[in-house]
């Protein structure tokens, strides 16, 4: 028995199985079981493996087999494919088909009332499953399907929880076969999308939303039937645990919280990324899975030298870097499928696909991106994403295998039959052709030739009198219409006509200017030459450096962390003050010994300091930069969920910015929009390293309250109806929240505890294990807080701005809170109108452990002249000036046992500055953090000139791609956060 | 014992009054000498050993002790202040300095009028004495600033004021001390002031200039005839341009705008011309030199625009500006811009660690802002026939540690060194 014979019976038996439907039939039963079979063609079966010369026969909708011979059996339709290509049809997991387009949001209420028995933010409709309602836009399906894609994985893009989404067929007209998995997939974002709920508005809304969600349903879950609630969103997450996940990135950082979430809810969500994951590869865990967008940016218009200024060399790299994203996460083993995603055209989609093979994604595992791996991560991998005996007949015919140029889909088959077919090309008839008609001698040129038109020349012979001709062509019959030359242009040949001989010979009859009926024909001239648009075949290119903007030195000379540095003026901000020429000695990060005689052995590093100033790392306790996504989470007036931890930015400019400035470490706080605002992030400030890096490990817990006109929303044009609009009502929101805090502690034991993340932040505070830091300006509003505190039993850690706490600073005193205020920031609202820039001095002297903040990414990078003006304003000590922005913000962050002062066992946080630190005329030449050198002045100069070369060599690059409609240069300048920053909602951005 | 008591009268006079804002300065007829002290002369000059005097409003003398003798016998008081410094008062340009008090507070606001082409609206009526900012700036050395309206193509009439006095008239040094006009920008920011958006290019770049391009050209043949039938009080509030009386202040930023703005102005009657802001002026700094246009650098302290400028880029364009032979001078306009003017010196302070010569950049505070409105007949430097407007640091102003304004004279009348917020201080420190 050879092989085919054996498929013929393994077919026979699917056939049984299949001739059993629920329509019913009108008239005769019309089942077809021909074999079609695909002779002579290079077949792609997936998994890597082709086929030379192989026929793939087809019944029923679906592979009787392959065979690698070049023969068809009898009684089987022949598809000759001779020098063509088969390759299963294209998953997209991601489709950008019916994307449904996000309207803005029209009416605004804090609390939108609930319409249906589900979750009550409208974000979250994980109940939603994809509607089938109609066939797709045929044009589209006809785009995706002429561009290789036959399946897609189709869901509403909708909302944070997206719902599920259905596996379709595309090019089968019958809904019931289209179908091919339903509630294939479930969907989430970090998008509210078009909910016009104002909750969230910010990213780290929507990750707390998205994670009291999950804890909800384990309540909603442990209650039984029981339940009085009856809600269809928890529900659905309930029965849902077990299937697929994706997880649509608004950003690659967002990967660590999707994997976060999944970590906290044993959950594991496939990403569909953003195009920018290579620059985390080295971070992204391997084994993560990654669906990829292909709409590498095109390259910017930078033919204006100055213009070209507004676009980064970050976004340059991008543009180079972009098509590699796929090559390079595949080489940190993490899982890659590709998407078609939003490209509108298919012939872009093509292009893109040929570029990502280009640069080094290989041929074969480009197509496993498309097919099998889509396949897998769908469950439907017995079915489809490869060609084998018994799967979907779901492929296509190309011209050439995918990564040429000139590679066209020509017919695409879904379930065995043809749902696509290209238009037919009539390349072949280019070329000169010798016209006879009436015995008078014509020659016709052919310049270009497709289905939208033929275009050609026609002129006498041999006396060269040019006419104009137009050409008709369908399927092999053509019509031709010749004109004289004339201004105004008289018929004078009406003919119709044939293709014969393999495009050699055209003839027919037709009408003369007469109105007589005459014969024609037209012969071609073989010797004329035909030219055809050469392709250049494109070289495969290497993966470019993943260098950018102020990329630090990497040398290890930088990096060991066992140093000294000798003969420093040391500022200690310790009790031991200001040494003059002393040593610090440095091992493994941490300080060893300082002053004027320490041993060492002679071999470590040594760092001269020649005289110059080192003192402790810069501590700055209220800074927003860095952050990503809004730094307010404003619709409530308690936000304590959310957590600024989940929006680190390490790649704003800002971070290295700073380090320049001599800071060293930032509180990382939530904006001042509402009463209680988001859970704090300490960081130092690590550029070049990850979010995790940054963080400080077991940093204690911080949050972010605030007092005053932010928080009555009183400078807003319109201020809503967002509860507290007076400093009344602040004070009421505050002992509400703690009472509802307090209550929800006492119910820990209860069966129906529903863990709540906003209480479970305040039960810290109570149990002195969150600290506060408030942002606040009169005195009124500070008394307040420090008496409900007392009255709660708790403390108020930090009074940041304090502006008015020099009115109060012995009320201050007797609560044991710590002040960090501006240095002479006024005038800018009303409540601050009593703002002196003598409070840091008063407050000082008072007793009150006292910090100069910036809240400013301008002021952080030069927090030292800030502290300066201490001095100036109130007559403090350079000793004391100094500890405003070093131990002072250590001892309220509770830091201060590893940072803040140069003392034996702190860590290394050190700089070394040019002059006296308090002068306007220094600079910090080295900053260190941990004993790593993460700025060194001396370095700027190599960056720049690094820039400037690598800015040149992809400006030049850019200015020779070939790339139509390149982008018009625009900067996008970097967010400059304060904590009054209240965003809308940042998705609009 | 009777020169101590005067010094003691001369620097702490101010106690006298403790009012909202402080008493305007007492006229002063006295001979008054001061010596010993170093004097930043404002022309790029500094003398050591310096004896200034002054009488009513006017230098009488400047001159160096070393080498001239000086008869101390003339002078009714005389004051020593060695190892002090003086310098003429700063004069701080584009401020909104008495045209606004509270930010967030838009009652408090009079500077952007209604309408894209408001040259007639000036400041000097809007400019209120009373400003408690004000009293915080000049007690760090600021005593003279360019007040100037904001907003529309072109915004309106800038008057130099000096900050003592009862009201306007008495505040004023020159009404019309310019025309600012925003050049329109190629590149145009979304979003708002703390949350800029991604900037877009200026679609109606062009129709912008062709609108500015049309009044431009009807305000000039306007001001060929000298007594218009019917009047125009736009075109009228233009004719300074014309005859170079008025420079024209052009906020504009980007290299490409600079250029732009340089040929748009070359042919457009406008004598003179003065860049304000100027954030890539660096780059275009020949074109600017070649046609003789100053800069005014909008603030110091401010972030790269950037994300691939040096990370000093903006304390180091002053130097850089200098080094191309463009005459600079200084504003602090953007965020909290008025009471930032208090930091003018630092700020300037800054550009100075930033390759800033020293005595230029005082020259950028005094005499050049005073060039720039056409004032330096009299202000903007400490010289004999001028006004008296100096103040007196115990140490060099620029820094932050050393910056102690001892004694401030506007006009030759000594100032009170007192504000509301000193008055806080005093209430509470015993509290």
């Amino acid at each position: 028995m050879n092989r085919i014979t054996l498929f013929l019976i393994a077919a026979l038996y699917s056939m049984v199985v299949h001739a059993q439907e629920t329509f019913p039939v009108n008239g005769v039963h019309d089942e077809r079981h021909v074999v079609h079979a695909f002779t002579n063609a290079q077949v792609f079966v997936g998994n890597g493996e082709s086929m030379e010369n192989a026929t793939v026969l087809v019944q029923n909708g679906r592979i009787l087999g392959i065979s690698s011979s070049d023969t068809a059996p009898a009684g089987s339709v022949k598809h000759d494919c001779t020098g063509k290509t088969i390759y299963p049809s294209f998953i997209d997991l991601s489709c950008g088909i019916e994307v449904k387009k996000s309207e803005k949001p029209k009416s605004k209420k804090p609390i939108k009332p609930q319409t249906k028995a589900g979750n009550w933010n409208p974000a979250i409709h994980p109940e939603t499953a994809h509607r089938f309602k109609e066939p797709l836009k045929k044009k589209a399906e006809e785009s995706w399907m002429s561009s290789g894609f036959g399946i897609v994985n189709l869901h509403e893009r909708d909302g944070i929880m997206r719902g599920a989404s259905n596996v379709y067929l595309l090019g089968e007209p019958q809904p019931n076969l289209k179908l091919i998995k339903s509630e294939a997939a479930d969907h989430f974002s970090f998008s509210k999308g078009t909910s016009k709920n104002d909750y969230p508005s910010s990213l780290i809304g929507a990750i707390a939303l998205i994670r009291q969600t999950f804890y909800d349903a384990q309540w909603y879950e442990r209650q039984g039937v029981a339940k009085e609630e009856k809600n269809a969103s928890l529900q659905r997450l309930i029965d849902r645990k077990e299937t697929t996940n994706f997880f649509e990135l608004d950003n690659a950082l967002s990967y660590r919280n999707v994997i976060g979430i999944g970590a906290e809810f044993s959950m594991d969500f496939i990403m569909i990324g953003t195009g920018m994951e290579y620059k985390l590869a080295e971070e992204i865990p391997a084994g993560s899975r990654f669906v990829l967008p292909m709409n590498y940016p095109k390259a910017y218009d930078v033919t204006d030298p100055y213009s070209s200024r507004m676009v980064s060399l970050n976004e340059m790299k991008h543009w180079e870097l972009a098509p590699f994203n796929a090559a390079i996460l595949d080489s940190f083993e993490i899982g890659v499928a590709l998407s078609r995603d939003t490209i509108k055209s298919a012939k872009e989609f093509l292009m893109k696909l040929q570029k990502t093979v280009n640069v080094g994604f290989d041929h074969d595992q480009t197509l496993k991106a498309l097919t099998t791996t889509p396949a897998i991560w769908l469950g439907i991998d017995s079915e489809c994403g490869s060609l084998s005996a018994g799967k979907l007949a779901n492929f296509f015919v190309g011209n050439t295998t995918f990564d040429q140029p000139t590679f066209k889909v020509e017919s695409h088959w879904i379930r065995g039959k043809e749902a696509y077919k290209a238009n037919r090309e009539f390349a072949d008839m280019i070329g000169a052709y010798n016209l006879v008609i009436e015995k008078k001698d014509f020659v016709v040129q052919v310049k270009t030739a497709t289905a939208k038109g033929i275009k050609a020349t026609i002129e006498t012979e041999p006396k060269g009198q040019k006419m104009s001709v137009k050409i008709g062509r369908t399927n092999d019959l053509l019509t031709l219409n010749i004109f004289s030359n004339d201004s105004i242009p008289e018929l004078l040949y009406q003919l119709s006509g044939k293709v014969s001989f393999k495009e050699g010979m055209w003839d027919g009859r037709g009408i003369n200017g007469a109105g007589d009926w005459v014969d024609w024909a037209a012969i071609r001239d073989r010797n004329t030459e035909v030219t055809t648009r050469q392709v250049a075949e494109p070289g495969a290119k290497n993966i470019p450096e993943r260098t950018y903007a102020y990329d630090l030195a990497q040398d290890s000379a930088k990096q060991t962390t066992t140093f000294v540095i000798t003969n420093a003026v040391v500022w200690t901000a310790a009790d031991t003050g200001i040494l003059e020429r002393a040593d610090v000695y440095v091992v493994d990060g941490i300080i060893k010994s300082i002053g004027k005689d320490i041993l060492f052995p002679s071999e470590v590093k040594r760092i001269n300091a020649n005289g110059r100033h080192l003192t402790p790392g810069l501590i700055d306790e209220h800074s927003h930069i860095g952050i990503r996504g809004g730094v307010n989470e404003w619709a409530q007036s308690s936000s304590a969920e959310v957590r600024i931890a989940d929006a680190i930015d390490p790649w704003n400019i800002n971070v290295y910015r700073q380090l320049a400035g001599g800071v060293t470490t930032a509180q990382l706080l939530h904006g001042s929009a509402n009463p209680i605002g988001g859970q704090s992030a300490i960081v130092k400030l690590k550029w070049g390293r990850g979010a995790d890096e940054m963080l400080i490990k077991n940093a204690p817990k911080f949050i972010k309250f605030a007092l005053g006109e932010n928080v009555k929303r009183s400078n807003r044009r319109d201020p809503g109806s967002r509860f507290p609009l007076t400093r009344m009502g602040v004070e009421q929101s505050f002992l509400d929240a703690f009472v509802r805090a307090r209550e929800y502690d006492e119910q820990r034991q209860d069966k129906d505890f529903r863990k709540d993340l906003e209480l479970e932040a305040l039960v810290e505070i109570l149990n002195d294990e969150r600290n506060i830091t408030c942002h606040s300006y009169v005195q009124s509003e500070i008394l307040m807080l420090m008496n409900l505190a007392d009255s709660l039993g708790f403390r108020v850690n930090t009074f940041t701005h304090i502006l008015e706490g020099y009115k109060v600073s012995d009320e201050m005193l007797a609560h044991g809170v710590n002040a960090s205020t501006f240095s002479d920031w006024w005038a800018y609202k009303f409540e601050v109108n009593d703002a002196i820039p003598y409070n840091a001095a008063l407050l000082t002297k008072a007793g009150v452990n006292t910090g100069i903040n910036s809240d400013d990414a301008e002021m952080g990078r030069r927090l030292n002249q800030e502290a300066a003006k201490a001095m100036k304003y109130g007559g403090l000590s350079e000793e004391e000036a100094i500890k405003l922005v070093t131990i002072n913000p250590a001892k309220m962050l509770h830091l201060s046992d590893s940072i803040g002062s140069i003392e034996v066992g702190k860590s290394a946080d050190l700089v070394l500055w040019s002059g006296n630190p308090l002068s306007v005329y220094t600079h910090a030449e080295k900053t260190f953090i941990n004993g790593e050198l993460f700025f060194d002045h001396s370095d700027l100069d190599d960056q720049l000139l690094q820039m400037k070369n690598e800015r040149s060599r992809l400006i030049k690059e850019m200015i020779e791609d070939k790339e139509k409609n390149k982008t018009k240069p625009t900067m996008k300048k970097e967010k400059h956060m304060h904590c009054d920053t209240v965003l809308e909602n940042y998705w609009e951005q | 014992m009777g020169k101590r008591l005067i010094m003691l009268v001369f620097l702490f006079g101010w106690l006298q009054g403790w009012t909202q804002s402080p008493t305007p300065g007492q006229k002063n007829d006295k001979k008054i000498l001061i010596r010993y002290g170093t004097a930043h002369v404002g022309n790029g000059e500094v003398i050591q050993n310096a004896y200034l005097a002054y009488q009513g409003d006017e230098v009488t003398l400047l001159a160096d002790g070393n080498k001239v003798r000086i008869n101390v016998l003339e002078y009714d008081s005389i004051i020593d202040i060695e190892g002090k410094h003086i310098y003429p008062g700063f004069i701080l340009m584009d401020s909104r300095l008495g045209l606004t008090e509270i930010g967030a507070v838009r009652a408090t606001h009079d500077f952007d009028e209604v309408g894209q082409f408001t040259p007639m609206v000036r400041a000097l009526p809007a400019f209120n004495t009373e400003s408690k900012v004000v009293s915080t700036v000049r007690t760090n050395g600021v005593l003279m600033a360019q007040v100037a309206p904001i907003g529309g193509r072109i915004s309106g009439t800038s008057a130099c004021v000096h900050f003592d006095g009862w009201n306007w008239k008495d505040a004023e040094v020159k009404d019309r001390s310019g025309i600012y006009l925003n050049w329109p920008t190629s590149y145009r920011y979304q979003g708002w002031w703390a949350e800029p958006g991604a900037s877009k290019t200026n679609k109606k770049y062009d129709s912008e200039r062709r609108e500015l391009k049309r009044f431009m050209d009807e305000a000039r043949a306007y001001s060929e005839i000298t007594q218009q039938v019917e009047v125009n009080l736009r075109f009228e509030s233009m004719r300074g341009l014309f005859t170079g009386d008025q420079a024209l202040f052009v906020r504009v930023n980007w290299a490409r705008d600079i250029l732009d703005a340089i040929q748009f102005f070359r042919n457009s009657g406008v004598e003179r011309m003065v860049v304000v802001g100027g954030a890539e002026a660096h780059l275009v700094a020949t074109d600017l030199r070649e046609n003789n246009i100053p800069v005014v650098i909008d603030r110091v302290h401010k972030l790269p625009v950037h994300t691939d400028d040096p990370l000093m880029q903006p304390y180091q364009i002053a130097g850089q500006l200098i080094d191309s032979g463009l005459v600079v001078a200084f504003s602090t306009s953007g965020d909290m811009e008025a009471m930032i003017s208090r930091n003018l010196p630092f700020q300037v302070g800054t550009a100075v660690h930033y390759g800033m010569p020293y005595e230029e950049a005082i020259k950028a505070m005094t005499l050049n802002p005073a060039i720039l409105m056409g004032i330096d007949g009299e202000y903007g430097t400490i010289e004999s026939g001028k006004k008296a407007t100096f103040f007196i640091s115990d140490g060099d102003a620029l820094d932050i540690g050393t910056n102690k304004v001892v004694s401030a004279v506007i006009e030759g009348k000594s100032i009170q060194l007192w504000n509301h917020q000193i008055g806080l201080y005093e209430k509470y420190k015993d509290r």
